[in-house]
């Protein structure tokens, strides 16, 4: 370890540049996986957000933000399933609202009735669990400026008719670039005209202790035109499409691939050029007694070291650059497990990068010692 | 088995195709007694750095036999080889081959760190040997700021420091001044009686004949003259 060091040590504009290169390969995979992981978070947040063990969709529904209408009777119909404890309703759809300055914007207005689950977002007259507010929506905080809104309550149209901003949320930003606005049932289904005989989502919550797979089979074999999910299963399906239909996923995937790429070749290029430069003292080493496992662990010790300090600075420079991001990519998320997986491909990458290196060290013939 | 630790019986040592083969080495036996300097002189070409090589479990002969301490080394694998350099033999060559990167204390250090840990004990040694040598003031100097005998000086200790049985010095002297020079000849006569080390030196260099206890003459590969100095 400390020849290692003083190997690298000596030539330190190349330590450098090399510890440089993997930091920008540790910020690329780090802030691509926060990318991948927050875009993942957010295709699935509504769906998390309510506290249905089941939901019942139209036939083919693949997310929350393309549903399909499925008939209305199922929700009378579904609360008298045996083991079912309660339904609700959502329904989403695109709507334009009229801002103040007159401009209009297109927005995903999501209605929920109230029973959906605490954490869902509702507009109420006061608190989490009082009577839902009429005509009123809720925004998301980082939609704020875009809609214009600077204090409650505001007044706006939502697709000509009148409707008032009394609240907002957070953690509900869009990722498909239409913000999420907020509203009850009710007045989801007047502002998106949807028919009376319509819903698109029902929400089955169950009595305790009765198992999710009976009631979800039973379902499925009562209702063979719509899907039943547990809300598990749909959060999956709905990540899934959205990471591999859209391709989103496949390219931020690729670029945090191309991190460990770059990284891989960095230091790649780096150590080899070390080991290289100084084959004669590997030579040396071998002749004075030096094993093919001491010679190893010295290039190894030598990438290991660039790829830690590359590690630490990249991992030091995403976090904030990461909070920076948040204010343009509000759903990017890193969660405090995933630097330190980082740690992972940033060692990973030094090994690998050794590879070569210890083969060249290995293969030098010690005799050489002996020419001049 | 022969009668000294370090031998060579009949060996012979072949470069190149088999179509175009040539002998570096040809049937040579010799035997090294402990505690003395041998003197390999011959011209270029003679074989001189091959017999050293064989010596020194660098190169394997292609015929005849190596002891090393009751061993036949050239039967041995190439781990096996390592580990009897590393604790066997040291090694002083012409062009110093110091660790660039690293303090003179630290050139001498790798001699036991190829060995394992080091101890504060090993550290001490070190120092120890470096100020034996007159290097007492330069510890923490890279090899670019030491002069070709101070260079010379570090590679010994580097030699002495793991208590080898034989040392194998390659020209130790052809890059150095004659004050350092001699200074060097001086030095690997006096270690090899008082730590009873078994040296062998290879050199063109002719005022190396005085400090040898036997010299040994190479012409084409093999041994033309093996003349033991009257003490």
């Amino acid at each position: 370890m400390r020849l290692a060091w003083f190997n690298i040590a000596h030539d330190r504009m190349r330590f450098v540049v090399t510890v440089l290169g993997i930091m920008c390969a540790v910020f690329l995979m780090i802030f691509q996986g926060s990318m991948l992981l927050g875009f993942m978070r957010a295709a699935s947040k509504i769906i998390d957000s309510t506290d249905a063990d089941i939901w019942i969709t139209g036939r083919g529904v693949t997310c929350f933000e393309f549903p399909v209408p499925i008939e209305r009777r199922l929700f009378e119909i579904t609360r008298g399933i045996p083991g079912v404890a309660g339904a609700s309703r959502i329904s989403t759809g695109q709507i334009q609202i009229r801002k103040a300055d007159g401009v209009r914007q297109q927005v995903v207005l999501v209605g929920a009735d109230s029973q959906v689950g605490p954490h869902f977002p509702i507009p109420r007259l006061e608190g989490t669990s009082g009577p839902v507010a009429p005509d009123a929506l809720v925004i998301d905080r980082s939609n704020a400026a875009l809609l214009e809104v600077r204090g409650f309550p505001v007044e706006v149209e939502a697709n000509n008719l009148h409707a008032r901003v009394i609240g907002e949320t957070s953690g509900f930003s869009s990722f498909i670039g239409s913000p999420y606005v907020f509203t009850s049932y009710d007045d989801a289904a007047k502002y998106i005209r949807l028919g009376p005989d319509q819903t698109m989502f029902l929400l089955l919550r169950l009595q305790p202790g009765v198992n999710v797979r009976t009631v979800q089979g039973e379902l499925r074999a009562r209702f063979p035109n719509v899907d039943v999910w547990t809300r598990a299963e749909f959060s999956r399906k709905a990540r899934w499409y959205w990471i591999s239909k859209t391709g989103a996923g496949g390219a931020i995937l690729m670029a945090a691939l191309l991190g460990f790429c770059i990284g891989l070749a960095v230091v790649s290029q780096a150590v080899y050029a070390t080991t290289m430069e100084n084959i004669e003292e590997f030579a040396t080493l071998k002749a004075i007694g030096g094993s093919r496992r001491f010679v190893t662990a010295v290039i190894a010790a030598q990438a290991g070291i660039c790829g830690l300090a590359g590690y630490i600075l990249g991992t030091l420079i995403t976090l904030p650059l990461v909070k920076l991001a948040t204010s343009s990519i509000p759903w990017v998320f890193t969660p405090c497990w995933l630097p330190i997986l980082a740690l992972v491909p940033a060692l990973g990458m030094c090994v690998l990068a050794s590879v070569l290196s210890v083969r060249a060290a290995l293969q030098v013939e010690p005799a050489r010692v002996f020419r001049a | 088995m022969p009668e000294h630790p370090l031998a060579v019986e009949n060996v012979s040592v072949f470069y190149g195709p088999a179509s175009a083969r040539i002998s570096a080495l040809s049937n040579v036996s010799l035997s090294f007694r402990p505690g003395t300097l041998t003197l390999v002189m011959g011209p270029s070409g003679s074989g001189k750095t091959t017999l050293l090589s064989v010596l020194g479990a660098l190169l394997r002969p292609d015929s005849g036999r190596v002891f090393l301490d009751g061993t036949e080394i050239g039967q041995l694998s190439e781990d096996e080889r390592t580990r009897l350099r590393r604790d066997h033999i040291g090694f002083v060559f012409q062009a110093f081959r110091l660790l660039h990167a690293v303090s003179a204390l630290e050139n001498v250090l790798v001699a036991r760190d190829v060995r394992g840990p080091r101890s504060p004990h090993d550290i001490m040694n070190a120092e120890a040997t470096l100020k034996s040598l007159g290097l007492g003031g330069k510890l923490n100097l890279k090899p670019d700021d030491l002069s070709g005998g101070e260079k010379q000086r570090v590679a010994i200790a580097r030699a002495l420091l793991g208590n080898h049985s034989v040392l194998l010095a390659d020209e130790p002297t052809a890059s150095l001044d004659s004050q350092s020079g001699a200074l060097i000849r001086e030095l690997l006569r006096k270690l090899s009686a008082d730590r009873s080390i078994t040296t062998v030196v290879v050199s063109h260099d002719p005022r190396w004949t005085d400090f040898a206890d036997t010299v040994v003459l190479l012409e084409d590969g093999r041994v033309v003259n093996e003349r033991k100095n009257a003490k």
